[in-house]
């Protein structure tokens, strides 16, 4: 499969082409997203402690989750592009460079993953989304955890081994309409600097880097789609050629590309990179299923069969449930099939095809983020209103206009099942393709067993969306 | 390879940048939080249930606000707003009536099952604020 020749070049649009490659674009977005932090954990460790006027968890829980997807989807990764945490990481390197490399063994995804599903754990058993100070204190861990490993550590190596919200935001970014590529490849043989990767130096003192390379080990050239970049746009200003564009693309088409990816290799034999995508796709659902009620005399007959009135085995079970036994049984059962189907080897069927799932599991976070970003958008209002009332002491903003809402519930739920659907038909297309590229002469074969369990799976997250909603804070068993 | 990072922001004025920035932000937040009044101490609240909360049925909330030592707060100017305890949700609004010796009523109806709180926000007939919360568990759904 080859790279079909990309659309237009954002970088060459009027006005927004221009601020993105303004050398201080990236740190103006940092600067407001601090901002942004500073107000949210101020609010959340000084604030009222409760959820709904808090700017911690509103901000947090309603529109950082569903701005960062939407502008995935719509754009690319923003929201690392603004990171705060890496801002403030450059500030702490100019005290303290780093010296390490990040050890070999565990450049995998591993660490993230686990951090992925110790958040997805911890946001259930303690209800973070109902407590402000809490999710302070988590915002305060990202930033520490960035400052303590980068400082440590050189390159990105937060970013790219560590980072649950940069892992979620790299396998989400597959799906965006926008990717950094080469703009005339000639242009690149050409290059005996390449910069883009190691940095542009000062001709009179050649150890000095003026413009750093990319930093997660993305050579420009052999650079395979978005998964790993941060969109930091280093390279862009690093190139001394001005051979790199922000091109358009068809969205999801870079999951079915079998070619090696500069610093990550081929996704067939990642391993980490497919246990990661099943996080990312069983994990929005059992996310979403952690709001209805269903999951409740669930989570009461776990309780009984295991004997316990605590919260925290119970979980335990489900979570193991819901990300070891049912990928297990559906992914594995699938890769058997086609295996058998093509005379393949199972291993080789699950790390081709697990990826195609992507854009289901992108469509079940996005319906669930969407939800509560589309429902709750305008609470930013009161809650900004009654922050500066709670630190200011004077209704600076008016008194809060809790009236101030979003759309209704029930009126999102046709956008959620939109969303839905747009993954699943994103997940058939890609499944199909990557049968092609895995068996040309029986790509429906074996591409049918991966299309059950995608529809299998839109069936259950149908079922999931359409119960009613009951959101508790004190869990089954409280 | 030892690459310096970092000095290309020395060249671009951007050295102070993020510093002048933060310490700007810090002195802003510590201003506001300087001039936050400090609360009083918040009175003791309990409500009671008639009939038990259920989504869509209105349930009147009998409030009891007491002082120290028992002391009913009395010709408070109060205003009730019920949350979910998830942030993002409509939030209910309801008048509250004063009914004598400490006791307020009233009339709310939820609009989700799961968990709220209740706040009560106001002033004394004093002036003084109020601003108290209790937790209203497991609304139940519509039967």
């Amino acid at each position: 499969m080859t790279t079909p020749a990309f659309g237009s070049d954002v970088f060459s649009w009027p006005v927004v082409g221009a601020a993105l490659r303004w050398k201080h674009a990236r740190t103006t977005l940092q600067l407001v997203l601090l901002g942004v932090a500073a107000l949210m954990v101020l609010h959340g460790l000084a604030g009222p402690q409760l959820a709904p006027a808090n700017l911690a968890t509103v901000l947090t829980w309603v529109h950082y989750r569903g701005l960062l997807i939407v502008a995935l989807l719509a754009v690319g990764n923003l929201f690392c592009t603004g990171c705060p945490f890496i801002l403030v990481r450059d500030a702490a390197r100019r005290v303290h460079a780093p010296a390490a490399r990040w050890p070999r063994w565990l450049r995998r995804k591993w660490p993230a993953i686990v951090l992925f599903v110790g958040i997805l754990f911890v946001y259930e058993l303690f209800d973070l989304w109902a407590l402000p100070r809490a999710t302070a204190w988590l915002v305060l861990g990202y930033f520490g955890a960035a400052l303590a490993i980068d400082t440590v550590f050189a390159g990105a190596s937060f970013c790219k081994y560590v980072c649950p919200i940069g892992q979620f935001n790299f396998v989400t970014s597959m799906l965006s309409p926008f990717e950094l590529r080469v703009r005339e490849p000639a242009t690149c043989s050409a290059c005996r600097t390449v910069d883009c990767i190691k940095g542009r130096r000062a001709p009179e003192a050649p150890l000095q880097v003026v413009r750093r390379g990319c930093e997660l080990a993305l050579f420009l050239p052999a650079k395979v789609g978005n998964l790993d970049c941060t969109l930091c746009l280093d390279c862009v200003q690093a190139c001394p050629h001005d051979n790199i564009a922000l091109a358009a693309r068809v969205p999801a088409l870079e999951i079915a590309d079998g070619r090696r990816r500069s610093g990550i290799g081929r996704l067939a034999q990642r391993w980490d990179l497919a246990v990661l995508v099943a996080v990312f796709v069983f994990g929005a659902l059992l996310n979403a299923l952690g709001m209805i009620a269903p999951v409740y005399s669930f989570e009461r007959q776990i309780a009984g069969a295991i004997g316990t009135t605590t919260e925290a085995p119970v979980l335990g079970v489900l979570f193991v449930l819901a990300l070891v036994v049912a990928p297990a049984l559906l992914l594995g059962g699938a890769a058997s099939w086609s295996a058998a189907v093509i005379g393949s080897s199972v291993r080789r069927q699950l790390l081709a095809f697990v990826y195609g799932l992507v854009p289901f599991g992108a469509g079940v976070w996005a319906a669930h983020y969407g939800f509560h970003l589309f429902t709750g958008l305008f609470t930013v209002v009161p809650v900004t209103q009654s922050a500066v009332l709670d630190l200011a002491g004077q209704a600076w903003l008016g008194a809060p206009r809790w009236t101030w809402v979003g759309m209704q519930p029930g009126t999102v739920f046709p956008l959620q099942l939109g969303l839905l659907a747009l993954g699943t038909m994103g997940s058939l297309g890609v499944t199909y393709l990557i049968a092609e590229r895995e068996s040309p002469s029986r790509a429906i074969a074996a591409a049918v067993p991966w299309l059950a369990v995608t529809l299998l799976l839109f069936v259950a997250a149908v079922w999931m969306l359409a119960q009613p909603m009951e959101m508790r804070a004190a869990g089954a068993l409280g | 390879m030892h690459l310096q990072l970092g000095s290309w922001r020395d060249r671009h004025g951007l050295t102070r940048l993020p510093g002048r920035s933060a310490g700007a932000a810090a002195a802003c937040l510590l201003l506001l939080a300087s001039c936050a009044r400090s609360e009083d101490t918040p009175p003791h609240l309990t409500i009671g249930w008639t009939p038990l909360p259920t989504v869509g049925r209105e349930s009147v909330a009998e409030i009891q606000l007491n002082e120290a030592m028992a002391r009913p707060v009395t010709g408070a100017r109060l205003r009730l707003e019920a949350f979910m305890t998830h942030p993002g949700m409509a939030p209910v609004s309801a008048a509250v009536e004063e009914q004598g010796r400490g006791r307020y009523r009233a009339r709310v109806s939820f609009t989700m099952a799961g968990d709220w709180v209740v706040r009560l926000q106001g002033t004394r007939a004093d002036g003084r604020r109020i601003d108290v919360q209790e937790d209203v568990r497991r609304v139940r759904p519509v039967e």
